[in-house]
């Protein structure tokens, strides 16, 4: 029972029962203490959530089944609605289902035994694919301009609600230290601190270095004159080595072939 | 296609150790340093020469053997036994050898006797050691014994006969020796008086030709051929009797001198490149210029040789001097025919008179120091004139940073020429010399006749084909390369439709008249005055080719069926003719969619001002910008505005019907939908996270629909508006700029706030930011030049009929063509559509992407340093930088357009692709054919898929846009519901829907291939490294589990996906190959 988390079972799915070749999916076990969990790879683009819940429904009783494109890529959907859905998971994806009990685990292991392929539409529920699934893709893309005007302004209005509570949170602790004893320097007041920032903080450094040059002179002894003469003639070499180079490359390229 | 995978240029750094870059430097080296800088004007263009030079020059060892060969072929020249006299009208003793001169009038008095040679020399560029290594010509010039020689042999081309006998005998005698492989005649400068023969050795040296010349052996004395003497006799050339007129005959008088003349010729030029090694260097360079440019073809063309004596007259006035380099010489070369004038002011010599008396009789004067032969004799003016343009142009390109290859590698061919007018070879038979002597009325007409309406007329003259020795010579009708007319028109005026003469009572009216002829007629203007005009009832881009054919047959007596054009052949591509399908909808428009344009532009316009006027919105619409290529006219086929239409199902949206597609049901009609982004005025109270920027967005699409809607018929989603206005479906979307930094700023644990660009961000930034940007630029471009909208519309119907949609976005297509247009050099910019489209498959034919970027420099802001700074940055970051890489002024460094494709396979294949075509197209234009049709260009070869998909047309609303697509007769059944406030299904094209998902699940696996305008295939090509077994992942994809662990494909049941996820719309799946089977 060791490696029975490694395992990967292969269960064959049909299209339609007319279909002349079969779909392997990929499962493998990923239960852990208290959670009964089958990871479903190489899950054809037809298949959606409804169908993978029918077909792993017949194991045992499901709690969640959830399609993700990739294995470890959760998709944040807490802020999208049906008016601003979460862009459509295309081509082949996976899923984890979660079974209630180990009981559907064990049921589904044992349904793999068998060689023969679950169909995935019978006459009650067809797939909707091609050129079904553009129309009515089409006509579900238009949303109820009421219900979406309603459904912004109550989301906006609930934003704006939080972000002025933040606001009223920050000036309310403004100066206050926390439990340790440190101030939280904010934009607001006399002496408002400079936001923490990248940009800020590379200005600041190019600050000090432009600083620092400004200190240095230039072409006042001998040696720093012979120096810079000597630059020179090192930089003129280096440009020819360069195009050199170039030529070289160019002449790879067959480029000095003018007939 | 495996082996362009891992092709990247291996970069070595140029690293100098540090003892190296700083040890004391030698006197030499310092001056070699700067040397580099002022005689060459950088290192680059110095090591370029060089490598140029060594690839352009006859190596010392090639030389050695050509030297013996020319011995052994001295000696046996010069045992070529002599012949009895005969007459000079009798060609029996040359045996099978056909007489290599055309004998009009056939008799001529005089005796031919054949004696060997006096002397052998080697004459020309191969002495001089300035000839190529591509094509190597060895100049000898036998010497007549004087004993062949009888008095007045300079009389009736008495000498030139003799000459090709002569010469015709030696032909026969080598055509039997083991020296020589191959012996051929040919016309020296395609004059057909100078027949010389073509020597071709054995093996090693096969690739050279030897030309045979002959001259005298006593000179004939110079002042018989002062241009203004006669030596053809009217009367012995037209068989009269009539009183002798003495007309001069200055051509046929200088082809005389020409023999006598090479010796002392290659004195001087030997004397000017003895111990001047750069001189030598500037004539190859010069002589590959010309051959570039093809200005060395044909009969009266700036030959090498006229090069070379130009330069040895800027040495004698002091215009170059033996411390310069090959460089300067050349530089100082085009300077001085850029500046000169040699019609009016003739160069060679300071004795005005003898000047003065060539110009009466020769249109290009250019003579030798002493005043004796015009060297540009049979040199059109018009040919002088491209000359010197091609001249003024390559002196300014020298100065630019890629100035070198433009000059002297980038081949410059004849056909990619304006507009070209080929005169053929069905002219009406009046004998003689018909064309050299049609030369000079046939461009005074065209250069009158077309007055303002062009900037630049050039000429191609005429040549002949060698011909073996045992045929005849070709007449002036058999020429292998017609006489052509290039055209650079001049936009503003080109296509006028009327020709404005001088007023009618003055005296000019009669010269107009007669030159006209009785398309003139007399006109009131508005200013009131009456004036001669000619007015040309055709379309105004016709208008220039109607000109040609009425100036040429009125003036020359040239019928339009001897002409054959090239000129806009290539915009039967785009239009669409206009016509009523099912249910009565229109698609098409009636003549190349401009007008459509036109329509489209203005509807925009008011648009654009009736949103910034929008009275509710809290904030007021600062800035609209349409970014749709309609807008810039480079959509191949614009949607025409719809007209009433009958629906088939609707459902109403927010009081808004709209129409919906229904399977089984027709498809509806394609819709493409402009695309227009508004920015607001600026405000702090936006919210930074983009979830509620996505919903306040749709918020003021809302209220935007609210306020428009009593004016259009308009609906909202969440984040774009639908809109008709005319006719025209536009689709409006908010955006706020900002919205790129929220998505770039992210929190770092320690708090610190970083941006970074993620690929959201970087999707977003091209649509909102540089869309827009871009799309102004181009609007530029397609206001500056007119045809550029045309021939972006006809690059992409070609790309997407090479089924190459989907892999090279429009806005790349743009680019290009916009880089065609605007940094033309060698060229001038293309003055119409087909010209444009030449250029631009030669262009991606030819254009080294891997190493050089496309820098595409818009308003002329780029300086040489920035220039040169985006070639280095590229050069050093090749490996991150896509296939295609395009920079423009707002994109200096990467090149945002391109990454998405071509791939580098896909890069290959276009470049092949236009190879064909280009081969195609030339042939058609050049094979003087009445029909160009380039519509042959657009059929696909389906050879390289793996599968093809076949899709049920019925189903795919652009196969109206097709070559192939032929409407069936049907009824139109009526449908009953009519409306007319009703939005048509937009942007709905389930082809492109298929391929999207066919991209989603299998572009691991394969490519697609497909043709948007109307194809109604999708070729499948399997990847090459698909089919290698792959260890096992979750993410594995359409696959199969092996024994051994690993995964395959697999390849049944995806070809089993490709019909389901294509239901409704796949007809049939072929599968070509096996390739899959492991």
């Amino acid at each position: 029972m060791e490696n029975q988390n490694n395992k990967v079972y292969q269960l064959k799915i049909k299209a339609h029962a007319s279909c002349s070749s079969c779909h392997t999916l990929f499962i493998t076990n990923k239960s852990k203490l208290n959670e009964h969990v089958l990871l479903v790879s190489n899950i054809p683009p037809y298949c959606n959530q409804h169908t993978l819940h029918r077909l792993f429904g017949k194991c045992g009783n499901l709690l969640e089944v959830r399609v993700q494109k990739h294995e470890n890529k959760p998709i944040n959907d807490d802020q999208t609605s049906d008016n601003f859905p979460p862009p459509q998971i295309l081509g082949y994806k996976v899923a984890f289902i979660t079974f209630q009990s180990n009981k559907g685990i064990n049921e589904f292991i044992k349904k793999t035994k068998s060689t023969d392929p679950w169909l995935i539409s019978n006459e009650s529920t067809k797939l909707i694919t091609g050129l079904r699934r553009w129309c009515l893709d089409y006509i579900h893309e238009q949303p109820d301009p009421d219900k979406l005007k309603l459904e912004v302004d109550e989301y906006m209005n609930k934003y704006d609600a939080k972000v002025k509570q933040e606001q009223e949170e920050e000036i309310a602790n403004d100066g206050i230290p926390d439990d340790e004893g440190w101030v939280k320097v904010s934009s607001r007041g006399r002496n408002a601190g400079v936001s923490r920032t990248e940009t800020n903080q590379k200005k600041s450094k190019r600050k000090e270095k432009k600083k620092r040059k400004q200190n240095d002179m230039f072409s006042i002894y001998k040696y720093q004159i012979r120096e810079s003469k000597r630059q020179k003639i090192a930089e003129l070499r280096e440009k020819f080595e360069e195009d050199k180079l170039r030529i070289q490359a160019m002449k790879e390229a067959r480029k000095f072939r003018p007939f | 296609m495996e082996s362009l995978e891992n092709e990247a240029i291996p970069r070595k750094k140029s690293k100098l150790t540090y003892s190296e870059l700083y040890k004391p430097p030698t006197n030499e080296e310092l001056t070699n340093l700067h040397e580099t800088t002022s005689m060459f004007g950088s290192n680059l263009v110095k090591l370029q020469i060089k490598e140029i030079l060594a690839e352009i020059s006859i190596s010392k060892k090639q030389r050695l053997l050509i030297d013996d060969y020319l011995h052994s072929l001295h000696d046996v020249i010069m045992a070529v036994p002599s012949r009895e006299q005969t007459t000079l009208n009798d060609h029996r003793w040359l045996g099978n050898v056909r007489f290599p001169f055309v004998e009009n009038p056939r008799r001529v008095k005089g005796n031919m006797i054949f004696m060997a040679p006096v002397d052998i020399k080697v004459v020309g560029s191969y002495q001089l050691d300035t000839g190529l290594n591509q094509h190597v010509d060895v100049d000898l010039l036998i010497v007549m014994s004087q004993a062949c020689m009888q008095e007045k042999d300079i009389m009736n081309q008495r000498y030139f006969r003799k000459r090709a006998s002569y010469l015709a005998y030696i032909a026969d005698y080598l055509h039997g020796n083991d020296l020589v492989s191959k012996v051929n005649f040919s016309y020296f400068c395609d004059e057909t008086m100078k027949p010389v023969v073509h020597v071709t050795p054995h093996d090693p040296l096969k690739h050279i030709t030897i030309r045979l010349h002959a001259r005298p052996e006593v000179d004939f004395k110079l002042e018989r051929f002062l241009p203004s003497k006669n030596n053809v006799r009217w009367n012995w050339f037209h068989e009269s009797k009539d009183e002798e007129p003495f007309h001069p005959t200055p051509h046929y008088n200088n082809l005389m001198l020409m023999d006598q003349l090479m010796e002392p010729h290659l004195t001087l030029l030997h004397q000017s490149s003895k111990d001047f090694p750069e001189f030598k260097n500037a004539i190859k360079l010069i002589k590959t210029w010309l051959h570039q440019r093809e200005l060395n073809k044909g009969f009266g063309c700036f030959s090498g040789f006229i090069a070379s004596m130009l330069l040895h007259h800027l040495l004698t006035i002091n215009k170059i001097n033996n411390t310069m380099s090959s460089f300067q010489i050349v530089r100082n070369f085009f300077q001085f025919i850029a500046t000169s004038d040699w019609k009016t002011h003739g160069i060679g010599t300071n004795n005005e008179t003898i000047l003065k008396e060539f110009h009466d009789h020769h249109e290009v004067v250019f003579v030798d120091g002493e005043g004796r032969i015009n060297f540009c004799a049979g040199m059109p003016a018009l040919l002088y004139d491209l000359v010197r343009h091609e001249a003024e142009s390559s002196l300014t390109a020298l100065d630019s940073p890629q100035g070198f290859n433009v000059v002297f590698i980038v081949c410059k061919p004849k056909l990619l020429k304006q507009l070209r007018v080929s005169i053929d070879r069905k002219l009406a038979d009046t004998g003689g010399q018909y064309i050299t002597s049609m030369i000079t009325s046939m461009s005074d007409a065209l250069v009158h006749g077309l007055g303002h309406r062009v900037v630049l007329c050039g000429v191609r003259t005429h040549s002949y084909k060698q011909w073996s020795i045992n045929e005849n010579p070709p007449t002036w009708y058999q020429v292998s390369t017609c006489l052509s007319f290039g055209l650079n028109l001049n936009e503003d005026f080109a296509f006028d439709q009327l020709e404005k003469g001088p007023s009618a009572d003055s005296a000019e009216a009669t010269k107009f008249r007669d030159f006209w002829g009785e398309v003139s007629e007399l006109r009131r203007f508005k200013d009131g005055s009456v004036c001669e005009s000619v007015l040309w009832g055709v379309g105004g881009r016709e208008v220039p080719t109607h000109v040609c054919k009425h100036v040429l047959l009125r003036n020359c007596g040239i019928p339009p069926s001897a002409l054959s054009f090239s000129t806009n052949q290539v915009e039967d591509l785009i239009t669409l003719p206009r016509k009523r399908i099912q249910y009565g909808k229109v698609i098409g428009y009636s003549g190349t969619g401009d007008e459509v344009v036109t329509t489209a532009t203005r509807s925009y316009n008011e648009l654009a001002r009736t949103l910034r006027d929008l009275k509710t919105l809290p904030l007021t619409i600062t800035h609209v910008q349409g970014v749709s290529p309609v807008l810039r006219n480079t959509e191949v086929y614009p949607t025409p505005p719809f007209e009433t239409i009958r629906v088939v199902r609707t459902i109403e949206v927010g009081g808004v019907k709209r129409e919906i597609p229904v399977p089984g049901e027709p498809c509806p009609a394609f819709t493409q939908p402009i695309q227009v982004q508004c920015s607001l005025e600026g405000s702090g109270s936006w919210p930074q996270d983009p979830h509620a920027l996505r919903r306040l967005k749709a918020a003021f699409h809302i209220a935007i629909v609210d306020e428009l809607k009593p004016l259009f018929p308009c609906v909202t989603s969440q984040s774009y508006i639908d809109l008709i206005k005319d006719g025209f479906v536009f689709r409006i979307s908010m955006v706020y700029p900002r919205e790129v930094v929220v998505l770039q700023t992210h929190r770092t644990k320690e708090g610190m706030v970083r941006v970074r660009d993620t690929k959201e961000s970087i999707e977003l930034e091209k649509n909102i930011v540089k869309l827009p940007q871009l799309s102004s630029l181009l609007q530029g471009v397609h206001q500056r030049f007119h045809s550029f909208g045309r021939c972006c519309r006809v690059t992409k119907r070609w790309i997407n009929s090479m089924m190459l949609s989907g892999h090279i976005n429009d806005e790349v297509v743009d680019l290009l063509c916009s880089f065609i247009y605007l940094s033309p050099s060698p060229y001038n910019t293309p003055g119409s559509a087909q010209v444009g489209f030449l250029r631009f498959l030669h262009f991606v034919s030819t254009f080294d992407f891997n190493s050089t970027p496309v820098v595409v420099d818009f308003n002329d802001e780029l300086t040489n340093e920035d220039i040169n700074h985006i070639h280095t940055h590229f050069l050093t970051n090749r490996t991150s930088l896509p296939p295609i890489s395009i920079m423009n002024n707002k994109d200096r460094l990467a090149s945002p357009w391109s990454t998405s494709g071509p791939s580098k396979i896909i890069l290959r294949r276009m470049k092949d692709l236009a190879r064909i075509s280009l081969v195609k197209m030339e042939g058609q234009i050049s094979g003087a054919d009445k029909d160009i049709n380039f519509k042959t260009i657009l059929n696909p070869s389906l050879s390289a898929y793996d599968v093809i998909i076949r899709l049920k047309s019925q189903w795919l609303p652009r196969r109206f846009e097709s070559e192939q697509y032929k409407p069936l007769k049907r009824n139109n059944t009526d449908c009953s519901n009519v409306c007319n406030d009703c939005l048509p299904v937009v942007n709905f094209d389930p082809m492109q829907l298929y391929i999207d998902d066919l991209k989603a699940s299998f572009s691991e696996l394969a490519m697609f291939f497909y043709d948007t305008n109307g194809g109604c295939l999708v070729g499948v090509l399997w990847k090459p490294t698909a089919f290698q077994p792959k260890p096992f992942n979750a993410s594995s994809s359409s696959c199969i589990l092996q024994q051994d662990g690993n995964v395959v494909p697999d390849v049944p049941s995806v070809i089993e996906d490709f019909k389901i996820l294509g239901d409704g719309l796949v007809d049939s799946i072929d599968l070509i190959s096996n390739k899959w089977k492991i």
